[in-house]
């Protein structure tokens, strides 16, 4: 299998440097769709598929999706400026900093199990069995809710800043065989997240999972049509966006009005803490993202204006 | 040398490439590219480094902080590109000024 990881390793190295270097934009963001994959094969071999899960649903596809609506603004066909070659000061920088990097690391002792032992000892007491889900929901639940706390802060952002939806979501092509598909798949990949969000608390899969998911049926649904989202009001949006940090924080409230400190359950209430907020988060994250593409909830006109 | 190795060293080449690009490159939308190429790097060496066991599972601490480092970082990317886009809409350029514009 060592061949196997020589030439996964040795196509992302390939296709980093061809993405960052290649004279097409558009020609960039697919290479980099493809370089999601193969980081989500690396996961796969250092056993973290979780990590895979987040890489191809998250790393790869929805920023695929945000770069592909990004080159609506810029021109697609931007060419590279024929410039000098790689100065040789930031050259000489690079590769020193890759180098020392690779040496400190080649130092590292070749065994490290970490706090894989203090975790694997204490896992039973969150009541959920993927010990990546007790990491992020219970041990380290404050860097989650921090998290969650970003993402809508890059809602809020991407809102202000009130860009216009991309040309494709704004005049969508009537197209009969991309309708009949998305009907045909929403139901599939709305039950495949609820899917991911309950098996996260025993195996690979987990709100982010759920989430990405979601935002990926909810971004299929506005290629075909736009209508559905206006039906939904403004305010009933941004409940939904604030739903994941909202209930983080309740719980972190309860937790610290029962008498211990923020966000420490235990026992038997915790799956089911656990469950609530990563429900909430997954339908946060879905509907975030949708927000990161269009750059608004879909109503806007052509001036960038909100006309409700 | 085992399949660890093999990516703590690609883990270091693409935070090599991605900080290159990053520096060199003018356009928004490549230095987001190179943004994301340098925490692809940045993961892969976490995670590898969490891997160093001979048997069992590898720790699942840092594969928590990778799982958050890859939301934040579509959070961030799609901030700087917003931010690219309006840029764009209000000047007409698509690089900061100082450095060469492409079109």
């Amino acid at each position: 299998m060592i061949a196997f990881d020589f030439i996964v390793a040795a196509g992302m190295l390939l296709l980093a440097w061809h993405l960052l270097s290649c004279r097409d934009l558009f020609q960039s963001v697919v290479l980099f769709i493809s370089f999601g994959l193969l980081m989500a094969l690396a996961w796969v071999r250092l056993n973290a598929p979780d990590i895979a899960l987040a890489e191809a649903a998250i790393g790869s596809a929805m920023t695929g999706a945000l770069l592909l609506a990004a080159l609506d603004e810029f021109k697609p066909s931007a060419k590279r400026r024929n410039g000098p070659g790689p100065g040789i000061a930031s050259l000489l920088f690079c590769g020193a900093l890759g180098f020392v990097l690779a040496f400190a690391l080649l130092k590292l002792p070749p065994e490290a199990a970490g706090l894989r032992d203090a975790a694997a000892t204490e896992v039973s007491k969150t009541g959920v069995s993927n010990p990546v889900t007790a990491v992020l929901l219970s041990f380290r639940g404050y860097d989650t809710l921090l998290e969650i706390g970003v993402l809508l802060m890059a809602a809020l952002a991407v809102l202000s800043l009130g860009n216009r939806p991309p040309r494709f979501v704004l005049a969508p092509s009537r197209s009969l065989v991309l309708s009949a598909m998305v009907r045909f798949l929403l139901p599939i990949l709305v039950l495949a997240a609820g899917y991911l969000l309950w098996v996260g608390a025993d195996a690979p899969g987990g709100a982010f999972q759920a989430g990405s998911v979601l935002a990926g049926a909810f971004i299929l649904a506005a290629l075909v049509d736009t209508g559905w989202m206006s039906r939904v009001s403004d305010r009933q949006w941004r409940w939904i966006l604030a739903a994941g940090l909202g209930v983080f924080l309740a719980a972190g409230a309860g937790t610290m009005l029962s008498g211990v400190s923020l966000l420490e359950y235990r026992g038997a209430t915790s799956k089911r803490v656990i469950l609530a907020i990563e429900t909430a988060a997954a339908l946060s994250i879905g509907a975030t993202l949708l927000i990161l593409f269009l750059g608004g909830t879909g109503r806007m006109d052509t001036d960038g204006k909100d006309d409700s | 040398m085992n399949a660890v190795w093999i990516y703590l060293c690609t883990g270091a080449g693409l935070i090599a490439l991605g900080v290159l690009a990053l520096v060199r490159e003018p356009h928004f939308f490549r230095k987001v590219l190179a943004f994301n190429i340098t925490g692809s790097g940045i993961f892969l060496l976490l995670v590898a480094a969490a891997s160093r066991v001979s048997d069992g599972p590898p720790d699942p601490v840092p594969h928590a902080m990778v799982l958050t480092g890859i939301v934040v970082s579509v959070s961030a990317t799609a901030v700087g590109l917003a931010l690219a886009k309006k840029y764009h809409h209000l000047t007409g350029h698509t690089a900061l000024p100082g450095e060469e514009d492409e079109e």
